[in-house]
């Protein structure tokens, strides 16, 4: 990289070639920005099939035939919008999914206004998510889902699927965190002491601006500074401009968080690390996470500074499933989803993860009728007691 | 009618007279007290030796100076800003040995020299008589003349409220700022510590430290002093506010603390390995080169610190200093909106809450229905 040159009169005259290299760029640029530009985020065709409050369940229109019974049910965390698993076309991980034949419905949580600063873990997880599993339940006529989460929508899982087992066939988790005891996250050392308290009584609602500005600080170098360097280096090339501008757009699209949940999240899981003990309770129920006994799938990014390999991987350990897998990709938290190393691993392993403990389509289809058969026998015996 | 003009006329010049005498009994009296303080600052007696300090400092001052416009060429902030940290404790110290004479006036004598000093007080105290028995030697009106008293009884009295109220001012000036001037000298140390990078965090925690109880033996105190009357409770809100705005500027300046040292650590650290290649008569292939070198050597150092128990404190002291000051100013905003046909948060957050819980009952009595109905 770094060779001998000799004088000065090399460096000054580098420079110059740099300047104008940059200068041409820049022009070329201002063209692209300027131009048509792709820069639309979820793309992939869906429906919107309910609606509550805020909060959206998509179906994602199948693009081949179905062959896998289970409906899978994405929940995604509260802190970003779940259209990173579909930010661009040809790294869509909703779209590898879709044509692998999975039954795909993704909740989106909606942007929470003032008005919802009393919303809780209870009213997300027993409230809205379970609601959301019964709907995608008697929608699909299955009795159990798949619930894949992520990051945060990860942990959430993990306390449904341990208090509402009977309604979860498998559990996957990506990039979720279980243990917040580590020391290799600054997220976890710089929330151990705060004053969540005091921030919720004063915020409201912790605005996604906040969140963010606490995200950059991670690496600010990186991502305040060099990241705007590389795009110049490439802004003369229109698809980075379209996949960089959709990336902004997914970073600092951050809704705001509904001021009791974070402050649960932060206090129950970040400074008392209660789930990975096994002494969390909702509304009342100690989540156990030994209590899990369905097939779990943990995926975990081996660079995640966000969620690192240390608060994932403890998962499979806790839970008292006997199936249970783990895969671990060398990327970041975002990689995940859209490195083309990831899409080509995680989309087609997650498919036969599941197409394995989905059991064969007909059998379930069979198995749907003989339990609609079962309802119906079961209310006319009722209006034959009502008789 | 030329007689009443007259006497109007006459008035109008005494008037005149009265305002040009008493600014130059001001004057006199300015120039005699200032002449007092320098012959008790300067100990020997001699005019002028309040000079000697206030030369060291303008010296100091603009050594300072010189430093901040060699700044770019010789990268000598490190030494600049203790030049400016010494001027700046040049000119605390001649406040300080000002306080002190105040302190002695206000235990009973000027030190040591206790003829020197009676005399100079008589001095001063005879001025200010002359000032005011000037300014308020007009020909007056009878009326006001019988309402102000016997002859001279009403300066007298003027004279001795001034005395006391300058004798009471001078003790709450020196409350106020004492705190301040024996603080200094820690500041002073934490800051050149974290400047020139010796200090570690321990120069840090002393800065901070000495700051925060600076602030809060002096403005502190005052903006938590309890209020009385109609007004208390906004005014009380008004000041807590202030007092909130006070200690998030105070944070916010250690925080700059903590991330000015490892920006300095790194940039030295560029410097050197940039000096190093160019020694070697090494260039780099391109820009880019010693743009990632510089990229990394930042990333590693900033992350240690982040890392760090002293970045986490000054994290949360500047989070929690952020809060509060945000919590007093809605309370007083809110205060300040109560008489205007608009509504506030926290009003607002009494209907939220309601309809939240509205909302958590109607769902269950959804499902409670749901199973009755089987």
């Amino acid at each position: 990289m770094i060779e001998a040159r000799g004088s000065f009169d090399e460096v000054v005259r580098l420079f110059t070639e740099e300047s104008e290299k940059l200068q041409q760029r820049f022009q070329r640029g201002v063209e692209i920005l300027t131009g048509p530009l792709e820069v639309e985020v979820g793309q992939t065709p869906h429906d919107t099939v309910y609606t509550e409050d805020k909060l959206k369940i998509y179906h994602y229109r199948p693009v081949t035939e179905k062959r896998h019974p289970v409906p899978v049910l994405v929940t995604y965390a509260l802190v970003n919008k779940q259209y990173m698993m579909d930010l661009q076309p040809d790294r869509s991980m909703v779209k590898k999914l879709l044509e692998q034949g999975i039954d795909l419905y993704m909740i989106d949580w909606g942007y929470p206004s003032r008005m919802d600063k009393f919303i809780n873990m209870s009213d997300y997880i027993n409230g809205y998510m379970d609601r959301c599993v019964d709907f995608v339940r008697q929608r699909t006529g299955s009795d159990k889902v798949t619930l894949l989460g992520v990051c945060q929508g990860g942990t959430f899982s993990i306390i449904y699927t341990a208090l509402h087992q009977e309604k979860v066939q498998n559990l996957v988790c990506v990039v979720t965190p279980f243990d917040f005891d580590t020391e290799d996250g600054l997220l976890n050392i710089w929330a151990r002491d705060m004053d969540i308290d005091k921030m919720v009584e004063v915020l409201g609602n912790v605005s996604g601006d906040f969140m963010n500005i606490g995200y950059l600080m991670l690496n600010p170098f990186r991502l305040m500074f060099a990241k705007y360097i590389d795009f110049m280096e490439h802004v003369d090339n229109p698809d980075f401009v379209s996949n960089f501008v959709r990336m902004e757009k997914w970073i600092f699209d951050s809704p705001d968080q509904a001021g009791e949940a974070i402050r649960e999240f932060v206090k129950y899981f970040y400074q008392q690390n209660l789930l990975v003990k096994g002494q969390f309770k909702l509304d009342g129920q100690l989540v156990d996470p030994k209590k899990i006994t369905v097939p779990v799938l943990n995926i975990y990014a081996q660079y995640d500074h966000l969620v690192p390999p240390a608060a994932s991987e403890p998962l499979l350990k806790a839970v008292g499933s006997k199936d249970k897998e783990e895969i671990c990709l060398p990327s970041g938290h975002i990689g995940i989803f859209v490195s083309s190393k990831s899409q080509r691993l995680l989309c087609p392993s997650m498919g036969k993860w599941l197409s394995e403990r989905s059991g064969p389509l007909a059998n379930n289809n069979d198995k749907n009728k003989n339990n609609k058969n079962k309802n119906k026998s079961k209310s006319k015996s009722k209006n034959k007691n009502k008789n | 009618m030329r007689e009443v003009r007259n006497e109007a006329e006459g008035k109008q010049s005494d008037v005149m007279n009265m305002w040009s005498d008493a600014q130059h009994a001001w004057t006199d009296a300015f120039k005699q007290m200032t002449t007092m303080t320098q012959q008790i600052l300067g100990g020997a007696g001699e005019p002028g030796e309040f000079g000697g300090p206030f030369d060291a400092w303008m010296k100091s001052y603009r050594q300072a100076l010189d430093g901040l416009v060699k700044f770019p060429v010789g990268g000598s902030l490190g030494n600049t800003m203790e030049m400016f940290l010494s001027a700046a404790n040049t000119f605390l110290n001649m406040h300080r040995s000002w306080l002190q004479t105040l302190k002695d006036t206000h235990g009973g004598g000027f030190g040591s020299d206790k003829m020197m000093t009676t005399e100079a007080l008589k001095g001063w105290s005879e001025a200010v008589k002359t000032m005011f028995a000037t300014m308020t030697n007009i020909s007056l009106p009878e009326p006001v003349r019988a309402m102000l008293g016997p002859a001279g009884e009403f300066q007298q009295t003027m004279l001795r409220n001034f005395t006391k109220n300058i004798q009471g001012s001078m003790g709450g000036y020196q409350q106020f700022f004492i705190p301040w001037v024996e603080a200094f000298e820690g500041l002073t140390k934490g800051a050149t510590g974290v400047m020139g990078g010796s200090g570690g965090p321990q120069a840090l925690q002393q800065f901070q430290d000495t700051w925060t109880s600076a602030y809060h033996d002096t403005i502190g105190k005052f903006f938590n002093a309890p209020l009385v009357g109609p007004s208390r409770l906004t005014m009380e809100k008004a000041m807590r506010a202030v007092d909130a705005y006070l200690k998030f500027y105070g944070a916010n300046i250690d925080f700059a603390f903590r991330v000015y040292e490892p920006g300095v650590q790194a940039f030295e650290q560029i410097s050197k390995k940039a000096g190093e290649l160019f020694k070697q008569d090494v260039t780099p292939d391109t820009f880019r080169d010693l743009y990632n070198l510089a990229l990394q050597i930042y990333e590693e150092t900033f992350h240690q610190m982040f890392k760090s128990e002293s970045f986490v404190r000054g994290l949360h002291l500047v989070l929690d200093a952020t809060l509060e000051f945000r919590r007093c100013n809605d309370e007083f905003v809110e205060v300040m909106l109560r008489e205007t046909p608009v509504v506030t948060q926290s009003e607002m957050d009494e209907v939220y809450v309601e309809l939240h819980q509205l909302k958590r009952t109607v769902r269950q009595l959804e499902v409670e229905l749901r199973k009755k109905q089987g």
